[in-house]
């Protein structure tokens, strides 16, 4: 890569140039109805890049490094940028001596599995499920990608990251359970992720209804996430806070939650840890988002940074985009209730496994709905009592948040539009359930 | 380009792959943006690459590469097929693909101006007019403008002897104003959160007539700051434009793909309400509803000579006087329902995407009503035309759709603007309640261009075309 990212620097002719240089081996086998029903591998690289002159930014990207492409491309771009006007808000590239080389989140391992290894793992989960009269479904995924921003102002930043996720569905007469686990390395229990989506499948079988209503809400960490995401992405984005779309606008540094709740943007060393700078090569700095329930911080990129004299906390995406900085590695601080322990202090409620095609009706209050899925049960004085049939939620998640009871004691880890959070489960009462369904 | 394909037909042939295919292509998309009279996103991107599809022993497998040259390609070929022996160690039934003749051919898509030499300038002294206008008001705190352009050259060729080259075009517009103040945040898109693209070139863009419009869509983005809420209760509906198109898109597009239906799309999206047992006999809709796939469909997003099967496009009834006619289909799960031939609706959204099922052009046939004598015939509902949320349950039965605005109807005449309007229904029941679909006069093409699907997640292309149609008794809230 670093030949071409010179070859590339050579073609601009002097003019400021960076390089975002991607590069992803990926293979996933999908596994549906006892069988393996697709299995794939993919091996690409491509660069962003980006050349600026007298106050403008043109941007290209193309995943052929011979001298014709770049010429074509570089030509073309030499072209538009007459054609452009001077950006106001323009900044030139960034200049830092900090130098990245990111490799603890890569194993060679992981990266090397192969599609036998995958089978494997597959056989073993659809052929128990054939035998018990069960249907699986699901995905055995891993990985390798690599990362480099470079420009001519002399930044180098270099991230390796590898990737194993092993989600499982399992389908039991009319009950449906659902597991996953993700993992940088090979640190993930197949056999417990397969024992967790069967037994949930089993006990899902012939759900009832319930109306729907408020609830007391025991939320495993994948629908705990959900309303952790839409927080961040709809909350701690700089731009949402600059154009008054966001609620931290009008209540920065003010306690809106309970003491307990402690999210945090963490790039470096937490459980969401990734990539260590930004999208300009920046390094990126952990920022306290609510701090014991204050709002404390957003996250900024330059343009925020000089717009609201706050400091770069290096969150930028690839420049210019019209999303602004982004929190991309969040995590909430677990506490220290067990899940189990969430259940029994729960005399009515409902213990909920997934949420499922989550959206956000007002950004402003983070008013969201979506779906239960694979596994939504009754709870009574402290007991998983019956199954029932699927919820839709439309509830703000900052009204969620206020109402948090609880948080669970470890956190799970899962990648997301933006990045990838770890968050742990949560107990929040008065959770409001609009509609019903079917099933 | 078909040499270099028929290395890869080669090799899987040598290793006696039951079947194989290789598509190559180039494609090249330019995105431009303005926000906040600065440039948003400025990017001309190309790139080129292969994928390579086996069947072996009843498995499959699929591998990718971006470096064109015969060695690189044989042993892409060679990795898919190794991954198709490891799927075939895990399969209860071998795949079987329906009959599709051989086909050498070539098609494009029809257009006018090519947008790729519509000159850069051009493009954004549009972007930056449609700006200066929604930026007039200070209570416009985001003002959104972009144009995409995307040109995919593909070589498609098969161990069963097809060679299909095929040059697809995509052109769009939209842009967005969002207003905001201490509460809220509301705002108004044209032509609509997932519509402004169609298979064609830049003539697209000069029938959208974006600059003339964009006051109208300034002034609505800042009415619903202080416009009413909307109220809560049961309605009639009058749904028009990009919201109809996502209304069909969610709870028939997706219902009724067969590869869902059958339950391999449960681990991620979900399956499906309209299992094959209903095929024929189930009232999907009232007597009105028609809903057809359409491969052929001039300016479709989806429109294409062939799909990624190398099967020709075709047009289907779906939905057929409301009863449950037909699936999007492909060459490995037609069977299951006893067809012979695929409906072409297998498409891969890059050369490193594995072909899937895919929603097809998919549309509402227009009625013989005139838009005003539906409008008069509503005595307390609403009209909802542009889309701002949507969701909907794994089995694609309880939805819930929010708009960026709606338009109150008391006693058969249009009464006011309102915020926030969201309805929610049960899939069946919502479409049998639909009582009056305007005519031919007013059925017009909206795409959406951010479907997603599978894993690794695809984004698929494709349109919903409709006239405005009315449904009785609808669950208004908030």
């Amino acid at each position: 890569m670093k030949k071409n990212i010179e070859k590339i620097f050579r073609h601009a002719e002097g003019m400021a140039c960076e390089v975002i240089f991607f590069r992803a081996k990926n293979a996933l086998t999908r596994i549906g109805d006892n069988e393996i029903s697709q299995n794939v591998f993919s091996d690409n690289e491509y660069a962003d890049v980006r050349v600026q002159k007298d106050g403008k930014n043109f941007k290209f990207s193309l995943n052929k490094f011979d001298d014709e492409s770049l010429k074509n491309a570089f030509n073309n771009a030499f072209i538009s940028l007459k054609y452009m006007k001077k950006e106001k808000d323009f900044l030139p590239l960034i200049k830092t001596s900090v130098r990245i080389n990111s490799q603890r989140l890569h194993d060679a391992e992981t990266a090397g599995l192969s599609a036998d290894f995958r089978a494997q793992k597959a056989k073993k989960l659809t052929a128990y499920c054939a035998k018990k009269g069960l249907t699986a479904y699901g995905i055995i995924s891993n990985g390798s990608s690599e990362v480099i921003i470079a420009n001519t102002s002399g930044v180098y930043q270099r991230a390796l990251e590898t990737a194993l996720e092993y989600e499982v569905t399992v389908k039991c007469g009319s009950g449906y359970g659902a597991a996953a686990g993700y993992s940088n390395n090979m640190d993930l229990d197949f056999d417990a992720i397969n024992a967790t989506a069967i037994k949930k499948a089993e006990m899902s079988k012939n759900p009832i209804e319930i109306k729907p209503g408020k609830y007391t809400v025991v939320l495993e960490p994948q629908p705990a996430n959900e309303l952790l995401s839409f927080m961040g992405y709809y909350g701690f984005a700089g731009q949402a806070y600059v154009e008054k779309r966001s609620f931290v606008s009008e209540n920065l540094g003010k306690k809106m939650f309970p003491d307990f709740i402690n999210v945090t943007d963490n790039a470096l060393d937490g459980a969401a840890a990734s990539m260590p700078f930004d999208f300009e090569g920046w390094p990126k700095e952990k920022v306290e988002l609510i701090a014991n329930g204050v709002v404390k911080n957003i996250v900024t990129d330059r343009n925020v940074a000089k717009k609201t004299g706050f400091r770069y906390t290096g969150h930028s995406l690839p420049q210019p985009n019209s999303y602004g900085p982004m929190p991309m590695n969040i995590e909430m601080k677990p506490g220290g209730t067990s899940l189990e322990k969430m259940v029994k202090n729960c005399e009515y409620g409902l213990l909920i496994t997934q949420f499922h095609y989550t959206n956000c009706l007002k950004p402003k209050t983070i008013e969201m709905t979506g779906m239960t899925r694979n596994g939504t049960f009754l709870i009574k004085d402290g007991k998983i009592s019956k199954a029932v049939k699927n919820l839709r939620f439309t509830h703000s998640a900052i009204d969620a948040f206020k109402n948090i009871e609880a948080v669970g004691d470890k956190a799970e880890v899962f990648g997301g539009y933006f990045g990838k959070s770890a968050c742990p489960a949560l107990v929040v009462k008065d959770f409001n359930f609009s509609s019903g369904t079917q099933f | 380009m078909f040499d270099l394909a028929r290395k890869a037909i080669e090799v899987l042939e040598f290793n006696k792959a039951e079947f194989g295919d290789i598509r190559i292509i180039d494609e090249r998309s330019q995105f431009l943006s303005v926000k906040n009279s600065n440039i948003g996103d400025m990017a001309d991107d190309i790139s080129m690459g292969f994928g390579i599809r086996v069947l072996y022993r009843g498995g499959w497998g699929f591998a990718s590469g971006k470096t064109l040259n015969a060695a690189c390609v044989k042993e892409t070929a060679l990795k898919a097929l190794e991954i198709a022996k490891a799927s075939a160690s895990v399969k209860k039934t071998k795949t079987k693909l329906a009959y599709e003749p051989a086909h050498k051919d070539y098609w494009q898509t029809p257009y006018l101006k090519d947008p790729f030499e519509i000159a850069l300038e051009k493009k954004l002294e549009m972007l930056f007019a449609i700006d200066k206008i929604l930026t007039a008001d200070k209570r416009i705190k985001n003002a959104y403008s972009r144009l995409k352009f995307i040109k995919t050259h593909k070589w498609y060729a098969s161990t069963e002897g097809s060679e299909i080259e095929q040059v697809l075009l995509y052109s769009g517009g939209f842009y967005r104003a969002v207003s905001a103040d201490n509460n809220q945040v509301q705002q108004r898109s044209f032509p609509g959160e997932h519509s402004g693209a169609l298979g064609m070139g830049w003539e697209v863009i000069e029938d959208l007539k974006m600059v003339e419009n964009a006051q109208r869509i300034r002034e609505e983005a800042v009415a619903l700051l202080s416009a009413p809420q909307c109220p809560s209760g049961e309605m009639d509906l009058i749904l028009m434009g990009d919201q109809l198109a996502l209304q069909i898109h969610e709870s028939v597009g997706h219902a009724t793909e067969l590869d869902r239906v059958l339950g391999y799309e449960e681990s991620y999206a979900g399956s499906s309400f309209a299992t094959t047992e209903k095929l024929g006999r189930f009232k999907y809709g009232s007597e009105i509803v028609n809903i057809v796939g359409d491969g052929t469909l001039p300016g479709g997003l989806a429109t294409q000579g062939y799909d990624d099967d190398g099967v020709r496009s075709k047009r289907w009834h779906v939905i057929k006087n409301g009863i449950l006619n037909g699936y999007a289909t492909n060459r490995e799960f037609c069977g299951r329902i006893g067809q012979t031939e695929s409906m072409s609706c297998n498409r891969a959204d890059s050369f490193s995407s594995i072909p899937i099922t895919r929603i097809p052009n998919l549309s509402l046939m227009p009625g013989n009503h005139e838009y005003l004598e539906m409008v008069e015939g509503v005595k307390n509902g609403i009209i909802l035309d542009s889309n701002k949320s949507w969701s909907i349950d794994q089995k694609r039965l309880n939805f819930q759709f929010g708009c960026e605005s709606g338009r109150l109807v008391k006693n058969g005449k249009i009464a006011g603007l309102v915020k926030n309007p969201v309805y929610q229904g049960i899939t069946p029941k919502f479409w049998n309640s639909c009582d009056a679909i305007a005519n031919h006069r007013h059925w017009k093409l909206y795409g959406v261009s951010n479907c997603g699907k599978g894993q690794p997640t695809q984004i698929s292309r494709m349109c919903h075309a409709s006239s405005p149609a009315r449904f009785r008794k609808v669950r208004i809230c908030m």
